[in-house]
């Protein structure tokens, strides 16, 4: 099994991809830059995912034979991850995924289920051990539908001992005849309906608001002007759409002639690039400018990996170290199974309980909440890995999250007190109180406190604020910029509406109300120039790490206590 | 002439039994099967119309139900006139933790605040592990109001914000506890949410 993929896959180079374990960040991707897709499948796969002498599951030799399913979470065992905790022996109904009921009457030898060893640890909370136990055991069996089904809960409520329960969720395990068959006319329809990012439907959002390009336009610099006529809240109007593909195909080919391949795999696949010494002086424009969609993950581990000094052997040694947790109990598996399956459960990988992306997602934040002991997990962690996930397979999501928690303050944003969160606002309350006065004091004498809206916006960097495109540019500027890039991201929202807060009309709830919608920038260029320019000011961004340096004193001396609105 | 009378309501209780549920079936009568959890907490606001006179709206602070957020709640219980305190009938620890909620508000809230105890997810009523006996025992021990609700259906929903709204002291003057807006001394800033509840008095009804 050299390939488990075709190569003419017939995704389009903007779909999602389809396996995150699979990324095509690690494909041969400099001679076709705009179709990642088809280049992503070439990714080798280990060539012994079972132990010597052990007869895979018969799916594994079909899993990627079937060009047309290829948005289907595929169901071979991932060999890497379930290696360490499975031995695969008789063909059998894992104990986890099987009521007691019909534990000994479904488990006929022919059943083509593996089964999976996995053993609690000593003082392991049995609930707890039952989620870990669940999802190791669909790792190796997949869900059945996966993509388009709901799938069957078997953690959050266990599964009843009727046998009609049993029966549903036996009946919902993956197996050799869903992999095989054509996809039905319903599933092309969702399948057609996605938008480009993965995405069935935006999520419903309680209030929307149009983040308008005309203030945008204008630099940020002190506003003292209260407007006296009362404007109302801007209309949610049609916004421009992210950039047209063609445009986007001229940017991937010179995003292709600006990378080069810095680390090549056994296989010769590209796992680490660089930036061509000629053309470095035009890389962070056109980070700004919006990443292709087919580099992101390339550029993305490429920024983080510069911003956190670590090279490639680095990454390797956090990746193992994520197999390694992921034979460990966590006592936040509980919490963090109760968060995963509504995390950006509107896409495609994140829909199906138990299904590819879940998986992916449980096992990531898993591992990751045993990483640092003073931040373990923290909601909020899940729509970050989430992202991360949709550009990189699991093993390169773990050590990126570990370098954003390193190298790009999360450590402190995530820790009990968030006190990285409270340095965050004191800066944007900084730069408010010194450019937009007007507002400062609105908020002062509304006593809106910056922490009521802007929490979820440093927490989970801006992940459910803005849509998904939206999220991404500013990802893109993130991961160059570093954490700096988020304060000014709430200060542009506070910006683009300040004669909306400032005007007489306005009051503590609808000033409240506004800061806490779900924000739509008319044009994402326009605002990510607008951050580019507050990010290139050298006086600016000497002001700012001032203030943070005042805050830390602040914090010394027991004065922050006051120090916020 | 109607009165509106405007109070500040938090919701407390563990992860995912279903604060921001309820919040979105009162609000909007919607539900959403996988509701994001909520970060921090998200302000939202409904009226309650008591009768042709009196109408009562709610300024709705929904917080986060992990353990690790429990460090913002005081910001938005502190002033709060109301409190819904949230458990899942199907998870006998959602109750635990409800007690602890309680406890938390007795000591810290204002000792004015109403607070009304929430059975959710009355639909699993099959995998229930929290009898209504045993809530309701605990509920009147400590004064609270009780009910239980299902934001899928939506049954009880409106009833238990209704009753809420109804035992709260319509009559009192305006200046309620924390109703002085200039005070904002002696409490924490960063962590201070120090809204005040208005009890407004409108000529007519008609504010739109």
């Amino acid at each position: 099994m050299e390939s488990s993929r075709p190569s003419n896959s017939p995704a389009p180079p903007t779909y999602p991809d389809d396996d995150p374990r699979i990324s095509f960040y690690s494909a041969n991707q400099e001679n076709s830059p705009s179709r990642p897709q088809s280049q992503k499948h070439s990714t080798v796969l280990p060539a012994t995912p079972f132990p010597t002498g052990v007869e895979p599951p018969s799916r594994t030799n079909s899993s990627g034979s079937s060009s047309d399913q290829v948005f289907l979470a595929p169901q071979t065992p991932d060999p890497s991850s379930s290696k360490p905790i499975s031995q695969v022996s008789s063909p059998r109904v894992p104990a986890a995924l099987s009521p007691p009921s019909l534990r000994e009457s479904v488990l006929s030898p022919s059943s083509h289920l593996s089964q999976v060893v996995i053993t609690p640890h000593e003082g392991e909370d049995e609930d707890a051990f039952h989620v870990r136990r669940t999802y190791a055991e669909l790792e190796a069996v997949g869900v059945k539908g996966d993509g388009y089904a709901e799938g069957v809960e078997r953690t959050r409520a266990r599964l009843g001992s009727n046998r009609d329960s049993g029966l549903r969720a036996l009946e919902a395990l993956g197996d050799i005849a869903d992999k095989k068959r054509d996809l039905t006319p319903r599933e092309i329809e969702i399948l057609a309906s996605l938008d480009r990012y993965g995405f069935f439907s935006s999520p419903s959002h309680d209030r929307s608001l149009l983040l308008c390009s005309a203030p945008l336009s204008k630099r940020l610099s002190r506003v003292s002007t209260t407007t006296d006529s009362s404007p109302t809240a801007p209309p949610l109007k049609q916004q421009v759409l992210p950039q047209s593909s063609e445009k986007e195909i001229q940017r991937a080919l010179k995003w292709a002639r600006m990378l080069e391949p810095i680390v090549r795999d056994s296989g010769g696949n590209v796992i680490q690039w660089g930036i061509k010494a000629s053309k470095r002086r035009k890389f962070r424009e056109r980070v700004y400018k919006g990443i292709p969609d087919c580099w992101r993950s390339a550029a993305w581990e490429m920024m983080i990996n510069k911003m956190s000094g670590a090279g490639w052997a680095e990454v390797e040694r956090l990746s193992q170290e994520y197999e390694d947790y992921l034979q460990q109990p966590s006592t936040y598996d509980i919490q963090i199974d109760l968060d995963v399956p509504r995390t950006i459960s509107g896409h495609i990988m994140f829909r199906t309980r138990y299904g590819q992306g879940q998986r992916s997602l449980f096992s990531v934040l898993h591992s990751f909440s045993l990483r640092c002991s003073e931040c373990g997990y923290c909601q909020g962690m899940g729509s970050i890995a989430a992202t991360l996930l949709c550009y990189l397979d699991p093993k390169r999501v773990y050590p990126a999250l570990v370098h954003l928690h390193n190298s790009y303050g999360m450590h402190a944003i995530f820790k009990p007190g968030f006190p990285g969160l409270l340095e965050a606002i004191y800066v944007q309350e900084r730069i408010i109180e010194q450019m937009m006065p007007g507002v400062y004091e609105t908020f002062k004498q509304q006593m809106i406190s910056t922490t009521s809206y802007a929490t979820k916006w440093y927490i989970t960097l801006f992940a459910n604020s803005v849509p998904f495109h939206t999220q991404l540019r500013l990802w893109d500027a993130f991961f160059l910029e570093g954490p700096d890039i988020f304060i000014v991201v709430a200060v542009a929202i506070v910006w683009a509406p300040t004669d909306y807060i400032t005007s007489k009309s306005a009051s503590f709830e609808t000033i409240l109300s506004l800061l806490s919608s779900f924000f739509v920038p008319e044009d994402d260029n326009a605002l990510l120039e607008w951050i580019e320019k507050v990010m290139s000011d050298k006086k600016a961004r000497a002001s700012m790490q001032q203030w943070r340096a005042n805050w830390r004193q602040l914090v010394a001396t027991g004065q922050d206590g006051k120090a916020l609105l | 002439m109607s009165k509106q009378f405007q109070f500040k309501l938090v919701l407390l209780g563990e992860s995912a039994v279903g604060k921001s549920s309820l919040v979105l079936r009162f609000v909007k009568d919607q539900f959403d099967d996988y509701r994001e959890s909520t970060i921090g907490a998200a302000f939202l606001t409904q009226t309650v119309t008591l009768d042709d006179q009196t109408t009562v709206k709610f300024e709705i602070w929904d917080t986060a139900g992990q353990e690790r957020y429990k460090s913002l709640a005081p910001m938005y219980y502190r002033n709060a006139n109301c409190a819904v305190v949230v458990y899942d009938i199907t998870q006998s620890a959602s109750l635990e933790k409800a007690r602890s909620w309680v406890r938390e508000l007795q000591r810290q809230a204002d000792p004015s605040i109403v607070i009304a105890l929430c059975g959710n997810k009355t639909d699993l009523n099959a995998r229930r592990q929290v009898s209504q006996e045993e809530a309701k025992k605990y509920a009147d021990e400590e004064g609270l109001m009780w009910g239980e609700t299902s934001a899928k259906t939506g049954e009880g929903v409106s009833d238990i914000f209704t009753a809420i709204a109804k035992k709260l002291p319509l009559t009192a003057p305006p200046s309620r506890p924390g109703a002085n807006r200039a005070s904002a001394s002696g409490t924490q800033a960063g962590v201070d949410l120090n809204r005040n509840p208005v009890s407004t008095e409108q000529t007519d009804g008609c504010n739109c």
